[in-house]
């Protein structure tokens, strides 16, 4: 079992007004899956998502990678955690504007102990001839794949995508989710997406649906289809 | 109505607070340096013009060698003016410590009393405040005048010593050494003296001649009074250096100080560039649906002018209040430390407020204005698209293949080219402030202890007349000064064969003349050409040819041979003026000498001049540092804010605190070094030419030396001030707290 969330609530403070984002969460991701978070707005997908990631801290819960619980540990713990572990991927590219494309990839592969090739690595992206291009003259198609591949160099063992086509059009997002899906076979990671788009769920081998900051269901998917035969 | 974009200016306000307020301390401490100054200055020299009439002050005086014939008197009675006795007396109080006497006097050269009361009683005693003040002297100290004591019953200033020169013809002046008293004429007529001066002033009865016909009128009372008395000394007031030195000095540094302050103002100015920049940077996306909204630009423009408009009016209106009081006062400390000067009060200075004030705000209004749109009128697809570049640049400068890390400082060394650039200006003009700050006092050290190793000898006789000494290693010289433009030059004729003079031993050639180092320099003689030096008063020109030149940094001499100096100066073949010796002579009676220069009267002058000016060097020192600091801080804290969302991605992706701060903070700090290995050959450029342009000017000579501290001193406090901030800002780049983060973004 790569991961396993056990317990994990989270609460937000406005003034003396509560609101109990995630209440009591608990589910298993298997290594080398693919697995998609659903829920309406609002429902805690990215908070949770975060929380797996190591941005925000759970208020009570653990969560367990590779076995060794992560949830508690100091800000330095979960860094190292992010650095070796995960790959992240957000609905808005988040690029470092002053890097070109190949760069920004580079700024991934520093971090890895066992980095994947640069090159071959844009091939497999579609972007080797705008390699020397800065994110500003990128389509967001493109600045979205750069983000992947910026995740993907690392070889993580993880990656968590918030909303990865979110901004994006039809034909764009269906390149984005095949490209998802050639990195999890090709290079064997583990992808979590967090998506409102009911389609995506039929590509991948686990659905954990959010309603209010509760699990509503949490099933394995039994039919799974290619990424290139999704449509919506 | 209202721009309610402009609810965000607080908000802007408190988010910018750690680089505005850098700025406008900056602004504050500038602003108010520079009308402090112009407001001291200003109000100083209104007190001394005023000091002429308001004090009556002499058109000129001589002295006699006695009290003045009846005949002189009655020749005088009829010219158009009058004339007041000022006898005074020299008694020296302590070792080294001359008090001159006066009786206190009512109508010419009025005293004007600074605390206490004038003398009533024969016992009490009126003190000049510089001497006093250096001497521990306060109102109800006591002082002996030989074996009679007396009380300070006050301080004064008197109006015709604002200088402290003991005699005219002194180099400068000395507050320390050299006092002047008041006592009441009986407590006058009974004093001890070393030496009593029979002097006398005149008044013009017409106050508004010409300078020309007053110099005609003097040169006919020096007639008259040559043909019925002896005279020992005669100064017109136009040459009274303790009347009229301290009214040529204000306002020297003036042109030197506005220009620092104007180039610091244009600093500041593109600070606020660099900030405005950045801010609209990041938030081109809001800029950009703000324009699809409708917005205008100059709507948009207003909008981010407004907060540096508003620091900028703060400051200077701190800077104002702060120059009229703290700093004014401070200016008039520094120069009442040096002259005794008649207070006068301050006067609101239009000048200084458009000088100070209204200019550099229109300077920073100008350089503002001429940015912003240019910054602000791009497409709106561009702020959309968060690219506000404005060069067509298809594709990012290509960087081979350095190292990951080399590329990415490099992309953030371009992409922050114009701050690095307002940075690197700043370090040039702060290290060229700083170095000026430190260089002088080693540099004139430096031209003491030259002075003190090329000294001719340890003693100098001037005499009244030529009296033969039987000392056998005394050496005859006869000296005259002449005038070069505004400075003197000394003429010394040397005996052959001279053992002080180790140019002269071979003797000097007739005709020969060998010119002091600091003359050649200064008035880039060279050898063969004539230099034509003429007599004060008269219309004797005399010229030199330079044969050849010699290292002495006491002042502009020209040697010549003895002979030559007779002929050339029609004396007879006996005549000279006095003796370079080793030791004292003791055979020569006190009334045939007229002076005494030794090693202290070489050294103490400069003393004086380091305690005067001690305090400028280190106002110099102290805001060259904080101008490091400023700018280091606000634009370090720029690049950092203006990469935030890069920060924030980064630790997202496993970057740690310190790899951050090794792309961004060690960035700057590289900037930060290479600033100075430019600027360090740089300022040693300029200070030599702005050095050279100054000596033109100034009546002496120093040679230009920059201790061998003094730039790594700037490097060092430059570097410091930078490690700080590297401190400081590196905690910054832990806050950057990526939850939060990531929600601003979306
Ligand atoms: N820092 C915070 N402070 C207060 N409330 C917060 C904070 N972060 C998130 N929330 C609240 O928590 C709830 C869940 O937010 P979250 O971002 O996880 O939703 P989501 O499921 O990702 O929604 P969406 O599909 O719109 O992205 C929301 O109601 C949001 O208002
Ligand atoms: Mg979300």
């Amino acid at each position: 079992m790569l991961l396993e969330v056990k317990n994990i609530s989270k609460s937000f403070h406005i003034g003396t007004h509560t609101i109990d984002v995630l209440k009591n969460i608990s589910f298993q991701v298997e290594r080398g899956k693919i697995c998609t978070l659903l829920g309406p707005s609002g429902s805690g997908k990215s908070t949770l998502l975060n929380i797996i990631g190591g941005i925000e801290i759970p208020d009570r819960g653990s969560f367990y990678f590779d076995g060794i619980e992560i949830s508690g540990h100091s800000e330095k713990t979960l860094g190292c955690y992010r650095r070796k572990r995960l790959g992240y991927v957000f609905q808005s590219y988040n690029l470092i504007p002053n890097l070109t494309l190949k760069e920004n990839i580079e700024s991934g592969a520093y971090l890895s102990d066992k980095p994947l090739d640069v090159n071959d690595l844009l091939y497999t992206l579609g972007l080797w001839d705008r390699q020397d291009q800065l994110p500003s003259q990128l389509s967001g198609g493109e600045q979205q794949r750069t983000a992947i591949g910026r995740a993907v160099i690392k070889n993580p063992d993880l990656l968590l995508c918030d909303e990865p086509t979110g901004a994006l059009d039809y034909k764009t997002s269906r390149e984005i989710l095949a490209l998802l899906e050639k990195v999890n076979q090709k290079y064997e990671c583990t992808i979590m997406i967090v998506t409102h788009n009911e389609a995506i769920q039929r590509m991948a081998d686990q659905i954990i649906r959010l309603h209010d900051g509760a699990i509503r269901s949490n099933e394995n998917n039994t039919n799974k289809q290619k990424a290139a035969e999704i449509a919506w | 109505m209202k721009n309610p974009l402009n609810k965000r200016i607080p908000r802007m306000l408190t988010g910018n607070a750690g680089k505005m307020v850098a700025v406008l301390l900056f602004l504050v401490l500038s602003i108010s340096l520079a009308s402090g100054f112009l407001v001291a200055e200003h109000s100083l020299r209104i007190g001394y013009d005023n000091t002429f009439e308001e004090y009556n002050i002499e058109d000129g005086h001589f002295e006699l060698l006695k009290e003045m014939s009846d005949p002189l008197a009655e020749v005088l009675k009829k010219e158009k003016l009058s004339i007041f006795t000022l006898f005074n007396k020299d008694l020296e109080i302590k070792e080294n410590r001359v008090l001159r006497i006066y009786p206190v006097r009512e109508e010419i050269n009025r005293i004007a009393l600074l605390e206490g009361a004038m003398p009533e009683t024969d016992e009490e005693i009126v003190l000049e405040r510089l001497f006093a003040g250096n001497n521990g002297y306060e109102v109800g100290s006591n002082v002996k005048l030989g074996a009679k004591a007396f009380w300070v019953s006050g301080i004064v200033a008197f109006s015709d010593y604002s200088s402290l020169f003991k005699n005219n013809a002194d180099g400068l002046f000395d507050n320390i050494r050299f006092g002047i008293a008041g006592v009441n004429q009986k407590a006058f007529d009974v004093l001890e003296y070393n030496d009593l001066h029979y002097t006398y002033a005149w008044k013009n009865h017409d106050p508004d001649l010409t300078p020309e016909e007053k110099n005609d009128f003097a040169d006919k009372i020096l007639d008259i009074v040559k043909e019925h008395d002896l005279i020992k000394d005669f100064v017109r007031r136009a040459d009274n250096q303790a009347i009229c030195f301290a009214g040529e000095d204000f306002g020297n540094d003036r042109v030197f100080m506005m220009v620092f302050f104007y180039i610091t103002i244009v600093i500041i100015a593109f600070l606020y560039v660099v900030v405005m920049r950045s801010t609209i940077e990041l938030e081109a996306k809001s800029i950009g649906s703000l324009r699809a909204l409708g917005y205008t630009n100059g709507e948009l423009i207003c909008h981010y002018s407004l907060l540096p408009l508003l620091v900028t009016l703060m400051g200077a209106l701190i800077g104002n209040v702060l120059g009229y009081t703290l700093m004014k006062d401070a200016f008039i400390y520094i120069y009442t430390k040096s002259y005794s000067l008649i207070p006068a009060p301050v006067l609101w200075n239009a000048e200084a407020f458009v000088l100070t004030t209204l200019v550099p705000v229109l300077i920073i209004l100008l350089i503002i204005y001429g940015f912003l749109p240019a910054l602000l009128s791009l497409p709106i697809q561009k702020f959309l698209h968060n690219d506000l570049s404005r060069r067509k640049q298809k594709y990012a400068i290509h960087l081979g293949k350095l190292s990951f890390f080399t590329r990415f400082r490099l992309r953030i060394i371009f992409q922050n080219a114009s701050a690095y650039l307002v940075l690197l200006v700043g370090i040039l003009l702060g290290s060229l402030l700083m170095s000026a700050g430190l260089m002088l006092p080693p540099l004139l050290e430096n031209h003491q202890q030259e002075v003190l190793d090329n000294q001719i000898c340890a003693y100098q006789y001037i005499l009244r007349m030529p009296v033969e000494t039987a000392d056998e290693q005394a050496e005859k010289f006869a000296v005259q000064s002449l005038e070069l433009g505004e400075g003197t030059v000394q003429v010394l004729g040397i005996e052959d064969g001279s053992k002080f003079l180790p140019v002269a031993s071979q003797g000097l050639q007739t005709g020969e003349a060998i010119f002091s180092n600091g003359l050649t320099s200064k008035y880039e003689i060279e050898k063969g050409e004539q230099l034509v030096l003429s007599k004060k008063y008269t219309d004797d020109t005399y010229s030199f040819e330079l044969g050849d030149t010699v290292y002495y940094p006491a002042g502009f001499t020209i040697f010549i041979s003895l002979d030559d100096f007779r002929t050339i100066f029609d004396c007879d073949d006996t005549y000279f003026t006095g003796y370079f010796t080793d030791h004292k002579l003791d055979d020569l009676e006190d009334i045939f000498v007229a002076s005494i220069r030794t090693e202290g009267d070489l050294t103490f002058a400069l003393d004086q001049l380091m305690d005067s000016m001690g305090q400028v060097f280190k106002v110099m020192a102290v805001f060259s540092v904080i101008l490091f600091f400023v700018l280091i801080y606000v634009l370090s804290k720029q690049v950092v804010e203006r990469n935030q969302q890069s920060i924030a991605m980064l630790k997202i992706l496993g970057y740690e605190n310190s790899e951050i701060n090794n792309l961004y903070h060690v960035t700057t700090g590289l900037t930060v070094i290479f600033s100075f290995l430019i600027s360090i050959p740089a300022c040693k450029f300029i200070l030599k030419i702005i050095f050279k342009q100054i000596m033109t000017k100034y009546i002496g000579w120093f040679d230009f030396y920059v201790a061998p501290w003094v730039y790594p001193a700037v490097v060092v406090s430059g570097l410091v001030s930078y490690l700080i901030i590297y401190v400081m800002q590196s905690k910054r780049t832990k806050g950057i707290y990526t939850a939060e983060f990531l929600k601003e973004m979306e």
